[in-house]
Order: structure tokens, then sequence, then C-alpha cells
């Protein structure tokens, strides 16, 4: 249920490509193939962060476990924004998505926006023409990984 | 760096990855701390795994796949369990820096295959005592 919620909210509310028809759509489709796969990533990490944001703000008591999340975006958004032209808006959905009551389903709900936005940027790092912006994209999905595994704050085992 | 050649480094890497968790996996205790005994044996048979995953891309290109030293320099004197911790780190901080390279200079299904390596490398880090970071695989 948690994860039909969730899913639903990130494609029907927080995904800014789903229609034609938005600006994001028409600013990414006559942009080189580089600065499109740059604005798609940074539209999809700022849905997730204001979703995270919704989250605490629902219940303040798990800010402790998802600053290092708030942070990490932060930081990846102030790498990527720079390959963004300023014409283009990647502000996306302007409402966060509803943030469930349960304070334990709430959590599930914000790694799960983590695994989806994790999977759209190796997505997107297949896309990637140039090298270094692969690799780099490759980075972000990979610290999102290791942030979403930390705020579980257990012992994590290596998996053979 | 053209594909087959980040191929050949990351092999390189995986090989001294082998090594120095058969010697980290020799000095520690499986009774007195089973959890790093049970994450340092899963480590080197993952990265057994990833070695010979990557002889066999090597040879697909018709190349011929980079052979191991025969020994490796150890980074440091191993006697503790935080000692074989740190040394495990690094090794994982290390290839998470070569499976970087190997995404950036590769496309379609070996970048894929990075990508994922890069990931469980950054996140096996954490069993290590390794903390979160920014941007991991893109120091050296």
């Amino acid at each position: 249920m948690t994860a039909a919620l969730a899913g639903t909210s990130a494609c029907s509310v927080n995904n800014p490509f789903s229609s034609a028809e938005t600006p994001a759509r028409e600013a990414v489709r006559d942009l080189a193939p580089d600065v499109a796969v740059a604005v798609e990533a940074v539209t999809a990490i700022r849905a997730t962060e204001r979703l995270v944001e919704a989250v605490v703000r629902r219940h303040p008591r798990l800010r402790g476990r998802f600053q290092g999340l708030l942070d990490m975006h932060a930081a990846h958004l102030r790498r990527l924004v720079d390959a963004v032209p300023e014409r283009v808006d990647t502000t996306g959905a302007r409402q966060p998505p509803p943030v469930l009551e349960d304070r334990d389903a709430a959590h599930e709900q914000v790694l799960d926006g983590e695994q989806r936005l994790h999977d759209r940027l190796a997505g997107l790092a297949m896309r990637a023409e140039s090298g270094a912006f692969a690799r780099l994209l490759g980075a972000v999905a990979a610290s999102i990984s290791q942030h979403a595994v930390a705020s579980s704050g257990h012992h994590v085992g290596v998996q053979a | 760096m053209k594909p087959v050649e980040a191929l050949q480094a990351t092999l390189a890497g995986e090989h001294a990855a082998v090594y120095l968790y058969e010697v980290l996996g020799a000095r520690t205790s499986r009774s007195r701390t089973p959890q790093l005994f049970s994450d340092v044996d899963a480590a080197f048979r993952l990265h057994r795994r990833q070695r010979d995953n990557l002889s066999r891309r090597i040879v697909d290109r018709g190349a011929d796949p980079v052979a191991a030293e025969v020994s490796y320099q150890l980074p440091g004197r191993i006697l503790t369990p935080a000692d074989v911790e740190e040394a495990a780190l690094l090794v994982e901080r290390r290839l998470a820096s070569v499976y970087g390279q190997l995404v950036g200079s590769t496309s379609g299904s070996d970048r894929r295959w990075g990508l994922g390596a890069l990931d469980s490398c950054a996140v096996r880090q954490l069993a290590f005592r390794g903390t979160p970071e920014m941007f991991p695989g893109t120091t050296p």
C-alpha cells in the first residue's frame, strides 16, 4: 500500500515530463543531449528533496535520520545545476506528494522515493554521451544508495 | 581511456582486492569477530566473481586479461580488527574510483555493469566503518 501510494505520487505528481505539454518537456526537447539529461536529473532530485522535506515537516522526529539525505541532495544539486541553462525551469511539481501519517510508513515512503531516484539517475548515466558526466551521475546514484542505507541506522553486512 | 583499457585497469584493481581480502580473511577471527569475518569473507567471494566477470568481458573483446601480480603491498600493519576494517575500506574506496573510471570510459552493458559495481562498492564501505560520501568514486 505504501509503495503503491508512493508510486502514484511519483508518476502523476512529481514527474514534470509526464505530459508532452509541460514547459520542462518542451525545453528539454531542444537542448543538447547531455544538457537534457542534466535537466532531468536536477528535476528528479528536486522532486525527491521536496518529498523528504515534506516528510520531515510532518514527522519532525525523522529529521535526524534524514538530515544526511537533505544535505546530500543539496550537494548534488549544487554540482549539477551548473549544467542546466538558466532559461529551463527545473522546479517540477510545486506541491509535495501527500505524506503518509504513520511515521514508519513515511520512513518507507522516503526510502522508496530515494530508490526510484537512484534508478532514474542510473538510467540517465546510461544515456549520458559524455563519459565524465556519466561518471558524475553514477557517483550521485551511488551516494544515494550509501545515504539511504546509512539512514536505516543498522549495520550493513556485505552481500556476497 | 579506451573501453578495453578501462576494463583492464578495473581487472588489475580486482586482482589486488582479491589478494588483499585473502590476507584480511587470514587475519580475522571467526569466533572473536564473527560479523567482520563474515563481511570479509563475503567481500572476498564477491571480488573473485567480479574479477572473473571482468576477465570474460576482456576476452570477449579479443584481448588478453591482465595477469595478477605475484603479491601486493599491504596498506600498512594489519594486526587488529580495526586495521582489517581500515584496509578493507581503503580497498573499496579505491575500487569505487576505478569503477567510476570504467563508467566514464565505456557505454552499453559495460557501463551498466560498472554502475552496479560502483554502487555496491559504495554501500560496502559502510560495512567497514565508512561514512556516506557526496560523490563516491570520483576521487583517486
